[in-house]
């Protein structure tokens, strides 16, 4: 397997840079990033076919600025923000379900495995944001070593992961 | 939002210390550790937001893997390094470093070995660092990895970046004769970018 992105020759993609989040519209249906320790959400409201992504780096925003930028820098503010745009489009807050990948620990330490845990602490963020929400997290793919290619496809509501150690997974 | 400004010249500043201590122990350590003379040179030091890491990944697709060993140095001051190399070229170095002709794949020594070249190059760049300055500060444990280089990234940019998000980067490469090639990443805050101008100012 070659482990770059997604290779699609339409343009109905949306890429998530590092720290950014994207939605699905109409025409572009697949939201793509590319995470090593961050991680990626998925919000989706499976009746409006409305999808958000985000790119995770950090668990809370520590800084004095309520609007940091990029939006999905930090968990708190990025799960905000998905969350209104989402139900301003017409996402019901009760319908919506998530998805997540990513949270690997790449760095490997002789007797000393999780001292790089930022990973598994974004994870631990995202989780307690959305059960405040009461949004359930139906499927997920947290930890592994390697960094992961993540789409997802509103068409058919699957996250597809490519990792290099693992291959391709669908959840 | 709270800024950490870093001026223009606090870069050269930055990019003088960080040269001369790579020019007078790292160069000798590494040459000295594999028994060859290694040629360097340094790159300028950039300040970046946290997710501008594609800023530092322009020579590498996403296709090609890179061994890497990422270390970090914490006390009076906070500084990352990041090491890294393709990863056939990281079993040259492992093989070299081992007396082997040849490295089939990483082995736990191989690792280990790549490892603790990690943490010696870290002791004479951050001795050179501290050089009567009186700045005292410990490693961490290395750890190791194999990964794409934007995957290899997000470790040590979160890792040093989570209180102010910001960046100060400085990439060195290492060659020798025999074409064994190396980078290292010096990574820190501009907290702690300040604290390493106020001591060598």
């Amino acid at each position: 397997m070659s482990f770059t992105k997604q290779t699609q020759t339409n343009h109905n993609i949306v890429e998530i840079p590092m720290g950014a989040l994207g939605f699905t519209t109409q025409e572009k249906t697949l939201l793509q990033t590319f995470v090593g320790s961050c991680i990626a959400i998925c919000l989706y409201d499976p009746s409006t076919k409305i999808a958000a992504m985000a790119h995770i780096m950090l668990p809370k925003n520590n800084t004095s600025d309520p609007d940091p930028k990029p939006e999905a820098k930090f968990a708190d503010v990025a799960i905000k923000i998905m969350l209104d745009k989402m139900q301003v489009n017409g996402a019901k807050l009760n319908r919506l379900k998530a998805k997540m990948a990513g949270g690997a620990n790449i760095f490997q330490n002789e007797g000393k495995p999780n001292v790089f845990n930022i990973g598994a602490r974004n994870a631990d963020a995202i989780k307690s944001l959305l059960e405040e929400k009461k949004i359930p997290i139906v499927a997920q793919d947290i930890g592994s070593t390697s960094g992961r290619w993540i789409t997802f496809d509103m068409s058919s509501l699957e996250m597809k992961i490519k990792d290099r150690a693992k291959g391709v997974t669908v959840i | 939002m709270q800024t950490y400004a870093i001026t223009e010249s606090e870069l050269e500043q930055l990019s003088e210390i960080f040269n001369k201590c790579v020019s007078t122990r790292t160069v000798e350590s590494l040459s000295t550790m594999l028994g060859e003379p290694f040629d360097y040179k340094i790159g300028k030091t950039k300040m970046l937001d946290i997710s501008e890491l594609d800023e530092l990944t322009p020579a590498f697709s996403d296709s090609v893997d890179m061994s890497a060993v990422y270390l970090k140095q914490t006390g009076d001051i906070n500084v990352g390094i990041l090491y890294y190399m393709p990863e056939k070229d990281g079993k040259k170095f492992a093989a070299k470093l081992l007396g082997l002709k040849k490295l089939g794949a990483f082995s736990k020594l191989s690792k280990s070995s790549l490892s603790e070249t990690g943490n010696i190059l870290s002791g004479s760049f951050f001795n050179a660092l501290a050089t009567e300055k009186h700045c005292k500060t410990t490693s961490d444990i290395p750890g190791f990895a194999i990964d794409t280089f934007r995957s290899l990234l997000e470790i040590p940019a979160t890792d040093i970046g989570i209180e102010t998000q910001s960046l100060i980067a400085c990439d060195a490469e290492f060659n020798s004769q025999s074409d064994l090639r190396l980078r290292m990443l010096i990574i820190l805050d501009p907290i702690n970018a300040k604290k390493l101008l106020d001591i060598h100012s």
